[in-house]
């Protein structure tokens, strides 16, 4: 199961007027994620921070609620990180692509968001769970801030998908995503 | 959204997979000894110029390629060096002038038709010495744990397949299977018919590189 969350904010003072969101956005933060595997023999595999860049772009305007609809595209690029007792080494890369569709409300300054969509998991060397791509569904929900009539803002997302495992078994993985957005 | 934060709550348990058990006694051969190489290492492998160099190159590279099936989480990485200063494993045909002296060393030897060589030194393996011109210690330490000998008379003899089936066996000693496998079909059988590791030795390397080691072939990346 998936979900996934993100907010967008604008802002302002006290808007007389609400001033619609920038229709093009571009993101840049971190990433970090709960464990992408436990083995039974001892391994742990996760994913490290890594660098995010993101591009939103709002579809649809005006609907019920003051929403709005758009459509994200992320990509990230982090090392796997393996743990088995006392030893610590390095799996490699590993790239996740995320596409998702979101809906946002917006009250004030403050935004909240919430996405479907599918996510693309490749890593560069053979570690489980990531022996082969995996295109997985995944959600998100997030919030944002934005000051009225400034490009910047905040973001913050929570995303979920779950990952199967050959031989064993699937399991959610959670993955925080922090950034400074800007309109375009 | 109350659907969403509801999903995301749920559902969070890490994904988790089945360790893998032995298929056979990977110590047999050296006493209850459970060695192999640190989690994430480059085990750097230099194969000399000598007799049948060329095939034997060969032999290592898909005895290794071979051999990956068994990583599961990048556990090694194996590679090919020019020289036998950067190297941690010499593989050679046996009878050529050696490249490392074992001679005073009370040497774990595991021999199928072809002979693994390591030192044990309490919990690691001490470093065999490089040999001189004459064939003596050169005065340069290398850091060279694991000698590999192979009978080259198979390449000679116009038994290719059976040269790779000792190479690749060979490799699994060197990687950390320190006993054989009872099943004649198993690539680490000590007369072994195939020259690729099955799922049995996949699964017993697999299950060795993740145990806490008797010894350690050396100290872990840093």
């Amino acid at each position: 199961m998936l979900v996934a969350l993100a907010f967008v904010g604008t802002a302002g003072a006290a808007p007389a007027q609400e001033i619609p969101p920038p229709a093009r956005e571009l993101v840049l933060g971190i990433s970090t994620s709960t464990p992408l595997l436990a083995d039974g023999n001892g391994t742990r595999v996760r994913s490290g921070l890594a660098p995010v860049v993101a591009a939103h772009l709002v579809a649809v305007r005006g609907l019920p609620g003051d929403m709005y609809a758009g459509v994200t595209v992320r990509g990230a690029r982090s090392s796997l990180s393996l743990r088995d007792d006392g030893e610590r080494w390095n799996g490699g890369s590993v790239w996740q692509v995320d596409v998702m569709a979101d809906a946002t409300w917006r009250r004030g300054p403050f935004s909240l968001t919430g996405a479907i969509g599918a996510t693309w998991l490749r890593a560069a060397r053979r570690v489980r769970p990531l022996e082969h791509a995996r295109v997985l569904p995944t959600g998100e929900i997030g919030v944002g801030i934005r000051r009225t009539g400034s490009p910047w803002g905040a973001r913050l997302g929570l995303q979920a998908y779950t990952l199967p495992v050959h031989g064993g078994q699937g399991g959610g993985v959670m993955r925080a995503i922090i950034g400074i957005a800007h309109g375009l | 959204m109350a659907l969403l934060a509801a999903a995301l709550l749920s559902g969070c348990e890490t994904p988790t997979a089945d360790g893998d058990g032995p298929a056979y006694d990977p110590t047999r051969l050296t006493g209850g000894v459970l060695y192999r190489w640190p989690l994430g290492a480059t085990v750097a492998i230099h194969v000399p110029d000598g007799t049948a160099s060329a095939p034997l190159k060969r032999a290592v590279q898909q005895g290794l390629a071979a051999w990956s099936s068994a990583w599961q989480y990048a556990e090694l990485r194996p590679v090919l060096v020019p020289s036998p200063l950067e190297a941690d494993v010499v593989v050679q045909v046996a009878g050529d002038p050696p490249v490392v002296v074992t001679e005073d060393c009370a040497a774990t030897m595991i021999g199928a038709a072809g002979r693994t060589i390591l030192c044990a030194a309490g919990d690691t393996a001490r470093t065999l010495p490089l040999t001189g011109a004459a064939g003596e210690p050169g005065g340069v330490p290398g850091r060279v744990k694991v000698l590999v000998l192979v009978d080259g008379r198979l390449v000679s003899e116009g038994q290719g397949e059976q040269f790779q089936a000792v190479v690749s066996h060979e490799l699994g000693h060197m990687l950390g299977l320190g006993g054989h496998s009872d099943s004649e079909g198993d690539l680490m059988y000590p007369a072994p018919a195939v020259t690729v590791p099955t799922e049995r030795d996949a699964a017993t390397l697999s299950y060795v590189l993740h145990q806490p080691p008797t010894l350690l072939l050396r100290p872990p990346p840093r």
